[in-house]
């Protein structure tokens, strides 16, 4: 018996062809990956941690800070991601600038367009930081939470009467009467006044409209009061969906996505730095970050640092 | 009388004759590193329950094992590429000469593969990490797509060992040798289960039986398979000078 080089040439290829295909079929069932089938996917989690606000923010100098550019990346990620079929946003934040919080409520109602969000409010989810989850499909709190504090405010700091008793004079030549508004060297004006409120009340009333654009708020009096209330009360108000833990809100996530029970999840965190930006970090990252607090801030010391639950 | 053919003959005898002694050769080292396989497999499973001071000098000595079968592995790889390369130059089939050439290239070519798959996984996780994809995703994605290209990458080597299987066969069939036609399928039944055991996790022990019985096989078959191929005596110098002169 003498095979042809042709028939030799398809025997080994064959052969080869059924090796390769044993292969794959049996690397489908041990390695997840190869699956023809799309993958299972998994929850994303995404924190938002501290004060709401810019780098360059007079807020983002006193304690933690999420930075909307750098939680929008993650947000982004999280929208354009197909694996993430649904995004928890874990919430511990009392606020921040009006600016901050909103450019993230409008990103987070972008994510919400296209996949089930879940808020979990862990600590704090007040003010600017409940602005920001309004647009999840569900919000929980922690039953020790503190939510709500729906308003805006705005403070001026003075110290002309301490600079006075330390013999320290003042000169502000300005082209307009209002330009220095809100100067510490001196008393508001009336005129001034009336313009911080109404300020204050225009960026309330966009706040305002957002709130009962996305909950049915049961008694709004006490909602647009501005004062924060426990979850147990968020929930009477509206303000929440449920109370629950960090585990309950994953689990609503799956569930709203159709998940099974045992989809992985996967925390999002910010870009780490890489070794060049570790080394030379200090030289080239904040130089615009100011060493002194500015005086604006100082009305907001000390910093809220939570709620103190005696024992028992 | 044309003395050209039987001068070719007698070079074709021992090109022929050269390649079946190397490819022996070969499947004999070859069958010495799946014997050092079953014996390291042995060792590994009769390790679980060892002291952390005789697992040390376990793991050394398996590391100079391993070393040693590297050695041999190249010795053997070099060997076939040198005895399928006697065989191309034999004519005795083309099929010999494509052997050689995949014999040659399929391992370079595999083991890129997977170095590559490696390398291109190794800097993603990297990238990802910059950007902050949580270490869990990154261990998952990075064993998943590394064993991807490992299967691409072990399949290509594979089908250096099945086009040798197969001329192998061929070899046994022209030659009528038992041995080697029997070596030839176990071997290339060892070089499916091979494949398989990298990516199954499994039948690591009977890739190793079979290649070790199938090298055994293999280096008889060739070693009896060279009688096909004797090289005449050497002729002295006048009987050839009386040749050529009638």
């Amino acid at each position: 018996m003498e095979l042809s080089e042709k028939k030799l040439v398809a025997i080994s290829v064959a052969i080869l062809a059924l090796i390769a295909a044993l292969a794959f079929l049996l690397a489908q069932t041990t390695l997840p990956e190869l699956q023809f089938a799309p993958p299972m996917g998994y929850v994303a989690v995404i924190k938002i941690e501290g004060t709401i606000a810019y780098q360059t923010s007079q807020l983002a100098l006193f304690g933690s800070t999420s930075s909307p550019d750098s939680i929008s990346s993650l947000i982004d990620r999280a929208r354009k991601d197909s694996s993430a079929k649904a995004v928890v946003l874990c919430i511990d934040s009392p606020g921040g600038s009006a600016a901050a919080s909103e450019a993230l409520y409008f990103k987070v109602k972008e994510l919400a367009a296209s996949k089930p969000v879940v808020a979990f409010i862990r600590e704090y989810g007040t003010s600017g930081a409940y602005m920001v989850v309004l647009p999840s499909k569900l919000i929980v709190a922690a039953n020790s939470s503190i939510v709500g504090s729906v308003g805006v405010y705005a403070s001026v700091l003075t110290f002309d009467t301490l600079l006075e008793k330390l013999g320290v004079k003042v000169y502000v030549y300005k082209s307009g009467e209002l330009k220095d508004i809100g100067s510490p060297f001196r008393e508001p004006t009336q005129e001034e006044a009336k313009i911080f409120e109404k300020m204050v009340s225009e960026i309330f009333s966009l706040f305002k409209e957002r709130v009962l654009a996305h909950r049915n708020v049961t008694d709004p009096e006490e909602v647009f009061s501005g004062r924060p209330f426990t979850a147990r009360e968020a929930l009477e108000l509206g303000l929440v969906d449920r109370i629950g833990t960090y585990d309950d809100a994953i689990a609503l996530a799956r569930s709203l996505a159709g998940l099974p029970a045992d989809t992985p999840v996967r925390e999002l965190s910010p870009p780490r730095p890489g070794l060049l930006q570790l080394l030379l970090g200090g030289a080239f990252y904040h130089r615009e970050q100011l060493v002194v607090p500015r005086v604006e801030v100082l009305a907001l010391w000390p910093p809220l640092t939570g709620l103190q639950v005696p024992p028992g | 009388m044309n003395i050209v053919p039987h001068y070719f003959m007698v070079h074709v005898s021992v090109e022929a004759y050269n390649g079946l002694a190397r490819l022996r050769t070969a499947a004999a080292l070859g069958a010495t590193v799946s014997l050092f396989e079953l014996l390291s497999q042995a060792a590994g499973v009769s390790l679980g329950s060892a002291e952390p001071g005789e697992l040390l000098s376990a793991v050394a000595v398996l590391m100079v094992v391993g070393a040693l079968m590297l050695i041999l592995g190249l010795a053997t790889w070099v060997l076939k590429v040198l005895g399928w390369g006697n065989l191309c130059k034999a004519r005795l089939r083309k099929f010999y000469c494509l052997t050689r050439l995949i014999v040659l290239g399929a391992p370079i070519a595999g083991m890129l593969l997977i170095l590559a798959g490696v390398l291109a996984e190794f800097f993603r996780a990297f990238s990802s990490v910059a950007t902050g994809l949580e270490p869990l995703l990154l261990e998952d994605k990075i064993v998943a797509s590394v064993s991807g290209y490992i299967v691409a990458g072990l399949v290509t080597v594979a089908a250096g060992n099945v086009f040798e299987g197969v001329a192998s066969f061929d070899l046994g069939l022209l030659t009528k040798e038992r041995a080697l036609a029997i070596g030839s399928l176990l071997y290339l039944a060892a070089a499916a289960a091979s494949v398989l055991s990298q990516v199954g996790r499994a039948l690591e022990s009977v890739s190793s039986a079979f290649s070790l019985a199938a090298n055994v096989l293999l280096a008889a078959g060739y070693h009896a398979a060279r009688k096909h191929f004797t090289v005449p005596p050497p002729q002295p110098a006048a009987a050839v000078a009386q040749v050529g002169g009638g």
